[in-house]
């Protein structure tokens, strides 16, 4: 049948009919949908939750094992200043004492700014960083043992954990001199020491 | 549904409506009055769709051959030929009865028309005006092929014969179980007591005139069915016995009508309900109708299509949305119960872990925090080691004085030591990797010289060279390079000296670079 051939008035009530149809079933579609979208995500969320409680619980015999483990061992790191806030007025006191002991003719140091360190390795801290201070020393030796000496007793001795990244060491004249307060050596080092503590923001100290 | 069959006749109109059984006719005359009170009953809201039977006599049947083509063609081909046959064509069709055997095996078709259209139009003006949805225009002669096939009539030259309510005796002749002409005769007595005397003598015409168009062969026996009241069947038999030419079969209208699925009784003697039911059921292909008289059926059609598919579209749509949204009541559900039972585990968890000593922070964060302090452990880094190496190396040179040492930790074992602290341990280059496989190496430049120097520097560079391998036997030693030797003789380079000068007055200083695998974690 051409357009043309088509009475109107004979098809209105039932084109009206068949618009009707289509919004009511529209929005019966859209509304029904909608409304079990949300639910399915809030459903999702509850699951999720669930997941966790339960895995949580399940898991309560092993984070029993992992405090009898670890936390001695924690509690011995937060002491140590390896774990919270760097101890550097205990740095520099035993920086202090070791060239007293030590005899060093001279020792300057310059500890810079924290800043978030990266180790390199795939590191799973969970809510911590890993930071790293930088110390440097320039120090005067009456002979390279010295050195040795110094940066062994603030192994022993100092709050956190340290290591030696670099050390320059020259000798200062070709004849060596006798005298106490001599510096027949010239060395420079820098130390880093580390510390984990809770990252600043997320993502931030990144260990890996 | 029920549809509305017109059974037009001369000079009357009888509508029938039928929904599985014909009910009581309603008659409407073609005079003034008659066709006040059909347009008054058009106006009735009833949407059922009309099918028109019509019973003249003038109506006309013509077998023609047309050549075997298809489409378009074939359409303007029959609508020339009928123009051509009929002196008005405006209610004709062709109905296809084959192919002929020879020549070019052109169509054979019956052409036919009902050639007083004047006596259709007052009634199909009428069903026009009132938008009425006419689905077609139908003859007895047309429906008669079903009632052959429904009642299983047999017989090469067979001719079926019924009486109507308007008074004529329809006798349609079929060969070979096609249609090939029929005849409407007013009967002038159509009463039960001469029904059979004037039936026979129209039947006796009909095939001496079959016989004279040799429609008929005249040594063929003419097979006569009669559908009519069972009473008839004696009478049939007593005046005229079965012959050579003609065998006389009386079907019993009620059984005919039972043998059609017609409900209830077929009427008294007429067969007008028979055709009327026949036609209500199955209506044939082929119809006079033109186009634009149907025009109305089809877009009572359309309507309910339309209204069809509204129905199917509401109630798919709300009983789609009915099922989603039970859905989402489930979901609601297991949502609750979800709630519960994590709020379950979590009273549980936490009266479990009320038992267990406070920690500082959560039991995962200690572990993992432990475990990188452990990792860390590879870069408490210290010269010691390296010290050692060149302590012990130097066992043996007495003559090598060590001036400047540079040392630094790299996971590069090529890295520069010319600054100390502008370079970190980890190299820029390295990608993030398992604890285990990060690799530390000590990285040191040493500057020495030969003291005291005889001023034989062949004798130098060999110190030099065997203090080198010295270091390179050392375990733990990755790398020893010779960065500069106390005399350049390479080709590159330009020497210069005097043979006069005597021994121990200059210096012979090298470079060395050593690298060493770190383990750390030393003292």
């Amino acid at each position: 049948m051409r357009a043309g051939e088509l009475d109107w008035d004979l098809l209105r009530g039932s084109v009206v009919l068949l618009v009707v149809s289509l919004v009511v079933a529209g929005v019966a579609l859209a509304a029904s949908y909608h409304f079990w979208n949300k639910q399915e995500t809030a459903l999702e969320r509850e699951r999720s939750a669930l997941l966790t409680a339960r895995s949580q619980y399940q898991a309560l015999d092993d984070e029993e094992d992992i405090i009898a483990t670890y936390l001695p061992r924690y509690v011995a790191l937060e002491a140590e200043g390896i774990i919270g806030r760097e101890q550097r007025l205990d740095w520099i006191d035993v920086l202090r004492e070791s060239a007293r002991a030590v005899q060093v003719p001279r020792l300057e140091y310059v500890i810079a700014a924290q800043r978030p360190f990266e180790t390199g390795m795939l590191l799973n801290v969970g809510d911590y960083g890993v930071y790293a201070s930088s110390m440097r020393l320039d120090v005067g030796l009456l002979h390279e043992g010295d050195l040795l000496e110094l940066l062994g007793r603030l192994r022993r001795e100092v709050s956190g954990l340290f290591g030696v990244s670099g050390c320059r060491m020259m000798r200062t004249d070709r004849e060596l001199r006798l005298a106490p307060d001599a510096s027949n050596v010239e060395a420079q080092c820098v130390l880093n020491f580390y510390t984990i503590r809770r990252s600043d923001a997320a993502g931030g100290g990144s260990a890996s | 549904m029920g549809k509305r069959i017109f059974f037009i006749t001369s000079g009357r109109l009888c509508v029938y409506h039928h929904d599985g059984q014909v009910g009581d006719p309603i008659e409407f005359t073609a005079d003034e009055d008659g066709l006040t009170r059909f347009s008054l009953y058009l106006e009735q809201p009833w949407k059922d769709p009309v099918y028109v039977l019509v019973d003249f006599v003038e109506e006309e049947f013509r077998e023609e051959y047309i050549p075997h083509v298809f489409g378009s063609d074939r359409q303007a081909l029959i609508r020339t030929r009928l123009n051509r046959l009929f002196r008005d064509a405006t209610y004709s069709t062709a109905i296809h009865q084959g192919r002929a055997s020879e020549g070019r095996r052109d169509d054979r078709m019956l052409f036919t028309a009902l050639i007083r259209p004047d006596l259709l139009a007052t009634w199909m003006a009428q069903m026009t005006k009132h938008k009425t949805p006419v689905a077609g225009i139908y003859s007895l002669p047309l429906i008669s092929r079903d009632v052959v096939k429904r009642l299983k009539l047999e017989g090469r030259y067979l001719l079926l014969v019924t009486l109507q309510s308007s008074g004529g005796l329809r006798q349609t002749y079929f060969q070979n179980g096609e249609l090939k002409v029929s005849r409407l005769a007013m009967l002038p007595d159509p009463g039960p007591d001469r029904f059979t005397s004037s039936m026979l003598a129209e039947v006796e015409r009909l095939r001496r005139y079959l016989n004279s168009l040799r429609m008929l062969p005249s040594d063929e026996a003419l097979d006569v069915y009669v559908i009519a009241p069972d009473r008839v069947r004696a009478e049939v038999e007593r005046h005229s016995p079965t012959s050579i030419t003609a065998r006389h079969h009386v079907i019993d209208i009620d059984e005919a009508a039972r043998k059609v699925g017609l409900r209830g009784t077929a009427g008294d003697r007429f067969c007008d309900r028979l055709f009327v039911h026949l036609l209500a059921r199955r209506p044939p292909a082929n119809q006079y109708a033109p186009r634009s008289q149907t025009r109305y059926f089809g877009m009572h059609q359309l309507r309910r299509g339309l209204i069809a598919a509204s129905v199917f579209l509401l109630m798919g749509g709300l009983a789609w949305s009915a099922a989603t949204f039970v859905d989402g009541l489930g979901a609601i559900e297991d949502m609750n119960s979800a709630r519960k039972q994590a709020a379950f585990y979590r009273s549980r968890y936490e009266s479990a872990r009320a038992r267990l000593p406070a920690t500082p922070t959560e039991s995962r964060n200690m572990k993992r925090v432990v475990e990188t302090v452990d990792m860390l452990g590879k870069f408490r880094t210290s010269p010691v080691p390296m010290m050692q190496i060149l302590s012990s190396a130097l066992e043996g040179f007495p003559e090598v004085q060590l001036d400047e040492i540079r040392w630094r930790a790299s996971t590069d074992p090529a890295a520069s030591v010319a600054e100390l602290a502008q370079t970190p341990v980890v190299s820029r280059s390295v990608e993030p990797t398992a604890p285990e496989a990060l690799a530390l190496y000590q990285v040191a430049t040493v500057r020495a010289r030969i003291s005291p120097f005889s001023g034989n520097y062949r004798e130098a560079l060999g110190t030099v060279r065997r203090f080198a391998d010295r270091l390179r036997a050392l375990p733990g030693v990755e790398a020893v390079q010779v960065e500069s030797m106390p005399l350049d003789i390479g080709p590159e380079a330009s020497l210069s000296g005097d043979v006069r000068a005597a021994g121990g007055t200059g210096d012979a200083v090298f470079e060395l670079r050593v690298a060493i695998r770190d383990v750390g974690g030393r003292a």
